[in-house]
């Protein structure tokens, strides 16, 4: 028989139920960085096309977003600007495997929350995840305190 | 009002009897089978909105039925449930178009959560977002509302602080517009042509920051690939808008301290410094005397920042602005919706000025935007915002009984999208996510055609 908690309470959008979606044209390097963390316990889901992940976070709240800034339909700051319409307080990591001063600039007006170069340092990315976690969880503790 | 119809396999008997339980408490129709085969005789058969299945099933399995569920369906919301939290068939499941997964011993609040989600803003969610992604690139910038004295008295200051260099330090509990005026005072300033880089100081792991902030050069750690300019110099020249300054650690403040001080900064893995020219603006919704107090917050950091400051009063102290904010919001989503709400009605504007708004505008904002979508009438009633109605309280989504009908919704934002783009039916359907032959479909239910 399985066991299961009946006390319902209304912590709807709680980080554990959030995705964080992995875009990156190069679609190994979007599969290996989700696979990591899945393995972290993550909701992790990768994707090589900005419509897609356009799809996912249309059904699912995201909590965060790791984008290349390029993708394989779309330019990556094409993409956070789409996230952002549907989640204007979504924490956005910029990844990308071109070092010019240029596309830094452009990823950091957007307001991402962290400029990743490629290859990953993993636990780098694994670090900024946990840190929007553990804020989204005081901040849903925050509410319902008030 | 119609009830929405779910869907269960398993093979497992005490898990469709607590399924059925469950969903039928929590007001869903429940229709429960034991095996893939007898849920696909069900479909063919019959009208479902959503799916709860179980991913292993002897003969036909979860992922098969999930197939024969899209195919005979696209438009069913598929749930599935994994005895074990394997990764990979979990995004196999997602990928074939499953809508979630649920893992194993079920846990009823996330089961629950996840339905109400599912269907009732199913359609919502998806085709507003749609829509405003669609047209939120032409939405204006965005302005600052109000005529309150006390915002009154925040727009005079962001006018006259747009014309000094000086740092500013914006105050106010979450929601009240920070960011607004942060980027209000950039793009008065003469630095408006150049960047406004936004940072979130509390998203950034400590560990991090200080390449975040300064740069890196090249080897500078691990990961450390090419050289990275970071935050100031991406600014350089415009504004750096600190969100959240209270969340700096003690070490970073020190740092930021200098570099503020002597304008120069120096990249994690070198010894050499660099000139910057940029602006200041912080926003805390904390209190920094407190954090001052308590040693969290450097004293001398503060009094750096805090050489203007803005204090935004919270929205329960400003209630005679909410019509005006009510007006601006629903003049916005009007125009993103194409739709012509016209206003709202006394007792719903009268619910809203009842109520505290701990949120502040964002909360408002949220509250009204929701109104909106589920309202679909000429103006937002008492009957829309159901949460405010009953308790007082918008802490939990509201249930199904409490809100106007899916379909009604559903029958306006067709109405808007036929609107918008006339006779090209195909694009009115793209616009709103569906197929071509969906779109038929519902024209012909809701008579639209
Ligand atoms: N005076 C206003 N007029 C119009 N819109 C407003 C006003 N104040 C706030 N808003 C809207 O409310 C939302 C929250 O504003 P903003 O992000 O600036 O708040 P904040 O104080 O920075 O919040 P946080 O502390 O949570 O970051 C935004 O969508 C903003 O457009």
């Amino acid at each position: 028989m399985m066991r299961m908690r009946l006390v319902c309470s209304d912590e709807d959008e709680s980080s554990a139920r959030r995705w964080i979606v992995v875009a990156d044209a190069d679609q190994d390097a979007a599969n290996l960085l989700a696979g990591y963390l899945l393995y972290q316990r993550f909701r992790a889901y990768p994707t090589g096309r900005g419509s897609e992940a356009l799809r996912v976070a249309r059904v699912h709240p995201l909590s965060l977003a790791v984008i290349d800034v390029q993708l394989a339909d779309m330019a990556g700051r094409e993409l956070f600007q789409r996230l952002r319409a549907i989640d204007p307080a979504l924490p956005v990591i910029m990844t990308t495997a071109d070092f010019g001063a240029a596309t830094e600039m452009d990823a950091r007006r957007l307001g991402i929350i962290q400029y990743v170069q490629k290859p990953f340092d993993f636990r780098r990315l694994e670090l900024v995840a946990r840190r929007i976690h553990t804020m989204r969880s005081r901040l849903a503790a925050g509410v319902t305190e008030g | 009002m119609e009830r929405a119809r779910v869907l269960v396999a398993d093979d497992d008997a005490d898990i469709r009897e607590l399924l059925s339980d469950a969903l039928t408490q929590w007001g869903y129709d429940v229709i429960a089978v034991g095996s893939g085969r007898e849920a696909v005789a069900r479909i063919t058969r019959e009208l479902f909105d959503a799916a709860l299945v179980d991913i292993w099933m002897p003969g036909v399995d979860g992922l098969q039925l999930l197939d024969e569920i899209k195919r005979h369906n696209a438009a069913i919301d598929v749930v599935m449930m994994t005895g074990d939290p394997m990764v990979s068939t979990a995004v196999q499941a997602l990928k074939s178009g499953a809508y979630d997964y649920l893992v194993k011993p079920l846990n009823l609040d996330e089961l629950r959560h996840l339905m109400r989600r599912v269907l009732e803003k199913r359609f919502l969610t998806r085709e507003v977002s749609t829509l405003r992604t669609k047209l939120g690139e032409h939405l204006a910038e965005k302005e600052l509302v109000g005529a309150s004295p006390q915002m009154a008295r925040v727009k005079e200051l962001v006018a006259r602080v747009a014309e000094s260099d000086s740092p500013v330090l914006v105050e106010g509990e979450s929601g009240t517009g920070k960011e607004l005026v942060a980027s209000a005072i950039h793009r008065r300033s003469a630095r408006a042509k150049r960047p406004l880089v936004p940072v979130n100081c509390g998203a950034i792991p400590a560990e991090l920051m200080e390449s975040e902030f300064f740069g890196h050069v090249k080897g500078a750690f691990t990961g450390a690939v090419a050289d990275a300019l970071g935050l100031f110099r991406s600014a350089n020249g415009g504004t750096l808008f600190l969100d959240e300054v209270a969340e700096l650690p003690q070490a970073l403040q020190a740092k930021l301290l200098r570099v503020l001080e002597a304008k120069e900064i120096r990249p994690v893995g070198t010894t050499k410094t660099l000139a910057v020219d940029v602006r200041i603006i912080a926003a805390t919704n904390k209190d920094l005397e407190e954090a001052i107090k308590s040693g969290s917050f450097r004293q001398d950091l503060y009094y750096r920042l805090n050489v203007v400051r803005i204090a935004l009063p919270p929205l329960r102290e400003r209630k005679a602005e909410i019509p005006a904010l009510v007006t601006h919001f629903l003049r916005q989503l009007n125009e993103r919706f194409c739709r012509d709400v016209r206003g709202i009605a006394p007792d719903a504007l009268a619910a809203l000025q009842a109520y505290d708004f701990p949120g502040n505008v964002r909360e408002l904002e949220n509250i009204f935007e929701r109104a909106y979508a589920l309202g679909a009438h000429h103006e937002i009633t008492l009957a829309d915002l159901p949460d405010l109605a009953s308790t007082g309280m918008p802490a939990a989504p509201a249930t199904g009984e409490s809100l106007p009908t899916l379909d009604q919704a559903e029958r306006d934002l067709i109405a808007a999208s036929l609107r918008r783009y006339g006779k090209d039916k195909e694009k009115a359907a793209r616009a709103l996510g569906l197929t071509v032959r969906t779109f038929y479909r519902r024209l012909k239910k809701f008579g639209l055609s």
